[in-house]
């Protein structure tokens, strides 16, 4: 369905003393037909990029995206028009997700009216997505600043579902909701996605989440994926330090890491700095991907030795 | 101040401009006088039964060149803003949208225009084209237009970042649509609050490019030529001045106070508690 192969995204700042950040840096994974790939990481990691490059809301700088066979790096303007709306984005502040002018019920209405419905049917569909998605009638009316998030974020759903896209990048969807309502639209998205037979991104931070939702894992960290693999694997037995401190605490993972000179160290392993398995091969040589497991990869110098030595404090 | 206030202010600048428009428009049935030819009998009398707000050194009814003369100040204004809000509007939605080289090329152009003092400026072009009051609509607008451009540029690369911008480029939606569907309609309370204010201004700068001799030319009544005509009685008579300053000063002020009020009652947080 969807194969990312060596994406790259670099932002650049200032017009003659050009500044750079890698945001993403030689980033690969594959999402097959109604898997849901997990993608975690905590802030500033890179993973919002990566999942804006896929459907191309962000231009990456380098790689190649297929999706369904079509390479998406090589269309442009209407051709990418016409891809766009198989793939779909949920973000993560459902209240900047919908235009503040429109009623919910023109913002559901929005992809009926691109793919020219006709107008008689249109209000009878969303009035149908409406109640898909747990809404009442009612908020056909209403304006995103009268309704709260959790609703606002299902009023998203409506409109992604208005589409019907084959793949969903879902960036942190539930991140700046109540707990209580978190569950409530991570079910109603679990559902949509079975019942629609959708592809999924899910990006977040909240492990927990991940676990629950996905199928296969990628951790990222400072723009580089270093453990990838089906959930119970990297869940039951992370190989990459990484990894590991991340599940060992699951509280302060959010908590971003100062990025000391962003893009200077080419050379060597990122996590070097904050591993405390780190030895002189990591500040020489960046680790290449290894398989440990059925679909288990990591990248990491320090996964040959045995299990007891390569527990983290 | 208490909204009660606010919204009796409102309410008092609207009144006040409906009035002056309505007087504008219908200046033939209600001026006493005719605004052009005087009776040169009649030269410099002070307000008086026959003449309410006294006559010039050339017999001529300052009333009648007050109501006469709304038309002129109104029209001035109310042509150089719209040309300016759509110029503006248009320079300010490309470049913002679109970024990069375009958007640099285009601010350095619109950093020249601010570089000169705007009233010199306008005054420097009304000079080159000559007076007369189509020139002196060209040169308001050359002025007028950047702080509209600039406006809509920083509200439209705020809404550029916004989620639901990304949402409708992300449904396939053309550049053209998501700008006139989604960007354009979230730019036009601030661009309503900047017009209002900036009618205001128009009509002040057009008052003080007449006073100095390049913009409307006589015998056509124009406030700010008005006050200059009147400079040279203003120990004698100086209501010639007074009043067309007045007028100025009112009707500037209720521009600016309905601009004022209309960014607070648009502001999205006041909205919230409104509705």
């Amino acid at each position: 369905m969807l194969e990312v192969k060596n994406l790259k995204k670099r932002f650049s700042s200032g017009i003659f003393f050009k500044s750079y950040l890698d945001a993403v840096d030689d980033v690969s994974f594959s999402i097959a037909k109604g898997e849901t790939l997990g993608l975690v990481g905590e802030s500033g990691s890179g993973k919002s990029t990566v999942g804006q490059c896929v459907i191309r809301l962000i231009e990456p700088t380098g790689g190649t995206i297929m999706f369904n066979g079509i390479d998406l790096r090589s269309l442009n303007g209407r051709a990418l028009n016409r891809v766009r709306p198989s793939m779909q984005m949920i973000f993560q502040d459902p209240d900047s997700s919908l235009d503040p002018r429109m009623t919910i019920g023109q913002s559901i209405a929005e992809p009926f009216r691109l793919k020219k419905v006709a107008r008689n049917e249109v209000k009878g569909e969303v009035l149908r997505l409406i109640e898909k998605v747990g809404l009442s009638p009612e908020h056909y009316n209403r304006y995103p600043h009268q309704m709260s998030g959790g609703q606002n974020q299902r009023a998203v759903l409506a409109r992604v579902l208005a589409i019907n896209p084959l793949f969903i990048v879902a960036d942190e969807p539930t991140a700046s909701l109540d707990v209580s309502v978190q569950a409530q639209i991570l079910h109603l998205l679990m559902d949509l996605k079975r019942e629609y037979g959708m592809t999924m991104l899910f990006i977040s931070h909240d492990l927990a989440v991940i676990r629950h939702m996905c199928d296969r894992v990628a951790v990222m960290y400072r723009g580089k994926i270093v453990e990838q693999g089906p959930v119970s694997a990297v869940f039951e037995s992370p190989a990459h330090p990484y990894t590991r401190l991340l599940l060992s605490r699951t509280e302060e993972a959010e908590q971003s890491v100062k990025q000391e000179n962003g893009s200077g160290d080419a050379k060597g392993c990122r996590f070097r700095g904050r591993c405390s398995l780190a030895r002189a091969v990591c500040e020489t040589t960046e680790p290449a991907f290894r398989e440990i497991g059925a679909g288990h990869t990591v990248a990491c110098h320090m996964t040959v030795l045995p299990k007891a030595e390569i527990t983290h404090e | 101040m208490a909204p009660a206030i606010k919204k009796y202010g409102i309410t008092v600048s609207i009144g006040l401009l409906a009035f002056i428009i309505l007087v504008a428009i219908f200046a033939g049935q209600v001026a006493p006088h005719d605004p052009e030819n005087g009776k040169l009998d009649d030269r410099l009398f002070g307000p008086c039964a026959e003449y309410p707000l006294g006559t010039d050194q050339m017999g001529r009814c300052i009333l009648s060149r007050i109501i006469f003369g709304a038309r002129i100040s109104l029209s001035v204004g109310i042509i150089v803003v719209s040309a300016s809000v759509t110029v503006g509007t248009a320079i300010g939605l490309i470049s913002g949208y679109f970024g990069g080289l375009i958007d640099e090329a285009i601010m350095r152009i619109v950093d020249s225009f601010l570089a000169f003092p705007s009233t010199l400026l306008a005054l420097g072009i009304a000079g080159l084209f000559g007076a007369g009051f189509i020139n002196m609509v060209i040169a308001l607008i050359i002025v007028d237009w950047t702080p509209y451009a600039r406006l809509i540029r920083a509200t439209v690369i705020d809404l550029r970042g916004m989620e639901f911008i990304k949402a409708s480029i992300g449904l396939g939606m053309g550049d053209l649509f998501v700008i006139l569907r989604h960007v354009l309609p979230n730019t036009l309370s601030p661009l309503l609050v900047m017009a209002t204010t900036g009618l205001g201004y128009v009509i002040l700068a057009a008052a003080g490019l007449s006073f100095l001799g390049f913009g409307v030319q006589p015998p056509t009544p124009e406030w700010g030529f008005m006050l200059n005509d009147g400079k040279m009685f203003i120990r004698t008579a100086p209501y010639i001045m007074i009043f067309p300053g007045m007028m100025i000063m009112i009707v500037v002020l209720a521009f600016n106070y309905l601009g004022d009020s209309l960014r607070d009652l648009l502001d999205p947080r006041m909205k919230m508690v409104i509705r």
